[in-house]
């Protein structure tokens, strides 16, 4: 088991260094086409698993001395007090893992769970359901086919998003409909909308589940977070590409100041620090960033990246992995 | 605001290879320098411990014997200036197995006495440091065939070499010595 957890760990990191570069040397910058490319990251355990599996030659000692690339087992001839190198790097990796699947999994799972049963809903003929309802409508309108419910919760919080995988729905709390400007209402309706039109938050389910398989491996867990904010990027970018980037960072501001805020418009990419108040800043750099981004990049150009360089990407990691025991 | 225009959306052209070439050549890149560094970290716990890929080194001849299956065989006649028990023993593969001895008062490596599957002799220089032969004969070691060779190690310094098959397993020694001291050794060896 620690022997497949450290594979996994490993070749899980291999492929994330591996697509990076891939991603720099292609240059893909549009975050619809990266978002594509790191599923075959988050994939790779699956790979591991089928190699463990069905290929048991490769766990030979044989194998390890005359055909690997790279056998971890042998970073155990080199000692750290009682234990191995790989051994104890494995458990460190292992622990800083579920760190970072519980750091995120907690408010996923509290926020899709707890809140409806919790928090009060306003009838259909609030007024500020009506408000939100007419910027949905508008936004929607060019896609008629497109039937999204919309849900406002009684809440001092500043909450929106999207949820729903069947019934896509967007949720918002009083305090963000009655604090967003018309603009911004409708820019942050727009980016949620995009969440709809991609199936974002199915994704959002699948990206969770193969962070709960992979609960110790620290690589996916980075990469699923990659993930997470390459398909904000994409919904920014839909925004952006409408003329409204201004009125989304004006919003992305706004619910930023509001006290607890719940929504995928203000979500910490990039967050990493330990102490609360480093990661106050790092909150607040990241927030900064997007809205920067939103007003003053452009949209990056698409480089055609098809299922081809899909495949060919995972099949170079396939063959890579093959030779990493 | 700069908005730059997707280039699928450029004025149609010819559809050229080229861009799938440049994908295909920047992937083999990525790979072959992947590769390459996978290898050399690999190397890193050998160059730092001084064994081949696949050697595992030991503490006691028991844990070898255990891991190999076999006794190791040794020496009833053995020079007093090297220390005793060998502190390194090194396995390769769970097949071959060598136990190194030096000098008690500096430490240099003096002895080599490495065992191998049989005919499997080859397996031999994985535990046993490299060397150039320089000159080799058959002679008659307890009533069997051996390869007496000569070598230079890396460092320079001159060794010899007894190779042969034994009852149950091959049989390398490999002395610092002179070759009349290597042949004492050997034939005290008990399998």
């Amino acid at each position: 088991m620690v022997a497949y957890a450290g594979q996994a760990i490993l070749h899980a990191t291999v492929a994330a260094l591996v697509l990076e570069a891939l991603l720099r040397l292609w240059r893909v910058r549009d975050p619809g086409e990266r978002f594509r490319l790191r599923w075959v990251g988050l994939l790779s355990p699956s790979v591991t698993a089928a190699y463990v599996l069905f290929v048991p030659a490769r766990s030979t000692d044989l194998f390890g001395a005359q055909w690997a690339l790279f056998a971890g087992i042998r970073w155990d001839a080199l000692r750290v007090g009682p234990f191995g190198v790989a051994t104890t790097l494995t458990t460190v990796f292992a622990m800083l893992g579920i760190a970072l699947y519980l750091r995120d999994a907690i408010p996923f799972l509290a926020d899709r769970t707890g809140r409806e049963t919790a928090d009060e809903t306003l009838p259909d003929s609030h007024p500020l359901v009506l408000r939100l309802r007419a910027h949905l409508d508008a936004a929607t309108a060019p896609r008629s086919s497109l039937f999204v419910d919309v849900t406002i919760v009684d809440l001092d919080a500043a909450v929106l998003m999207c949820t729903g995988v069947d019934r896509p729905r967007i949720v918002a709390s009083t305090a963000t409909v009655e604090h967003l400007r018309d603009d911004e209402l409708r820019a942050a309706v727009e980016h949620e909308l995009e969440h709809v039109r991609h199936r974002d938050p199915l994704a959002g389910w699948w990206l969770m589940a193969v962070r709960t398989l992979q609960c110790f491996n620290p690589a996916i867990q980075i990469l699923g977070r990659q993930a997470v904010v390459e398909i904000e990027r994409r919904a920014d970018l839909a925004v952006v590409r409408r003329g409204r980037g201004a009125a989304l960072a004006g919003a992305i501001r706004r619910l930023a100041a509001a006290a607890d805020s719940r929504s995928d418009l203000v979500s910490e990419q990039g967050r990493a620090s330990l102490t609360e108040r480093v990661r106050s800043r790092a909150h607040r750099h990241a927030i900064d960033d997007r809205c920067e981004r939103l007003i003053e990049a452009g949209v990056p150009a698409q480089t055609g990246l098809s299922p081809w360089h899909v495949g060919l990407a995972g099949a170079m990691l396939a063959l890579l992995l093959f030779f990493v025991v | 605001m700069e908005i730059l225009v997707p280039r699928h959306d450029s004025p149609a052209t010819a559809p050229s290879l080229w861009p799938a070439v440049r994908a295909l050549f920047g992937a083999i890149a990525v790979l072959a320098a992947s590769a390459i560094t996978l290898r050399v970290a690999d190397a890193v716990p050998g160059v730092v411990r001084d064994t081949a890929r696949g050697v595992v080194r030991y503490g006691t001849i028991d844990d070898v014997e255990r891991v190999i299956g076999r006794r190791l065989p040794t020496p009833g006649y053995y020079p007093a200036a090297l220390e005793w028990p060998p502190g390194d023993l090194r396995v390769y593969l769970g097949k071959a197995a060598a136990f190194w001895c030096r000098t008690r008062d500096r430490g240099t490596l003096a002895l080599i006495v490495a065992v191998t599957p049989p005919g499997d002799r080859a397996l031999a220089a994985a535990v046993l440091p490299r060397a150039v032969v320089l000159q080799e004969a058959d002679a008659m070691v307890g009533g069997r065939i051996a390869r007496v060779t000569r070598l230079s190690a890396a460092d320079g310094t001159l060794w010899h070499q007894v190779e042969w098959a034994g009852a149950r397993s091959g049989i390398v020694a490999r002395s610092r010595g002179t070759l009349e001291e290597l042949m004492l050794i050997v034939s005290s060896l008990r399998e």
